[in-house]
């Protein structure tokens, strides 16, 4: 970083905090890395708005418990 | 090493290991500036073998009697980042979904309130900052690297550094 003590003094000081640590580069660039990291990134959940809001029952969490507690009501009864 | 045109000429003269000494000078530069700016990592990846690409196909097209070859690899930088940032953005409005989630990962606070100071700088007034504090580069530089004229060049400097200190809390105004 340019050494600019002459002036902004402390803020150029304040300025060198922010360090920057460069990885690994290869020279050549792999159209395969690329489509893995753009399918790996994270992205928005896009029906994210149907989520509830808070904790609560929702159909899919109740459904799959009431139908695996039907199966051995429903053996014993028939 | 040699001075970087040098080098450079030696390269469009032929010799492939000057393009290695070029990469192992410039890349780590190229790679910080672009990262401060987005503070995306792979993005910022994709720029600078980008950048290095375009000097390789184009590499006939440098004339040191124009400019510094670290001005000309920041300019190639610069401009492919605002092109993909540009198409980004269109995407973005198009597919919001499709856009990467922004991680903000933990840094001691200090740390922290000099990055987010930076990247909530205005666009061009960020990037002046960046070529002016941590590349070394004259403001005349960075005028032909960002495409402005040199006088923005100084405004935008006058008040990226007024918007830092009082951010920072700096008190040498």
């Amino acid at each position: 970083m340019k050494n600019k003590t002459h002036d902004h003094t402390e803020l150029a000081q304040k300025l060198a905090e922010y360090d920057v640590d460069v990885p690994d580069i290869p020279r050549k660039k792999s159209r395969w890395s690329r489509l893995v990291h753009y399918l790996a990134s994270p992205a928005e959940n896009p029906v994210g708005f149907l989520a509830p809001a808070r904790p609560s029952f929702s159909m899919t969490s109740v459904i799959p418990v009431l139908a695996s507690a039907a199966v051995p009501v429903a053996a014993l009864l028939f | 090493m040699n001075q970087p045109e040098a080098v450079m000429e030696a390269w469009q003269l032929g010799n492939e290991e000057a393009f290695e000494q070029i990469y192992t000078a410039f890349h780590g530069p190229l790679y910080s500036f672009i990262y401060r700016y987005t503070r995306d990592e792979p993005f910022s990846v994709d720029i600078v073998q980008d950048t290095f690409l375009r000097l390789q196909t184009n590499k006939h097209q440098y004339d040191p009697s124009k400019g510094a070859l670290k001005s000309y690899l920041f300019q190639i930088a610069y401009r492919l980042m605002i092109n993909k940032l540009n198409r980004r953005k269109k995407w973005r409005s198009l597919l919001p979904f499709l856009v990467p989630s922004q991680e903000s990962s933990l840094h001691p606070a200090e740390k922290l309130t000099v990055q987010q100071a930076v990247s909530e700088l205005p666009d061009l007034q960020r990037a002046v900052i960046l070529l002016y504090y941590y590349h070394d580069l004259p403001q005349k530089e960075i005028a032909a690297i960002l495409h402005i004229p040199l006088g923005t060049v100084k405004s935008r400097l006058h008040q990226a550094i007024q918007t830092l200190k009082t951010h920072l809390e700096v008190e040498d105004l």
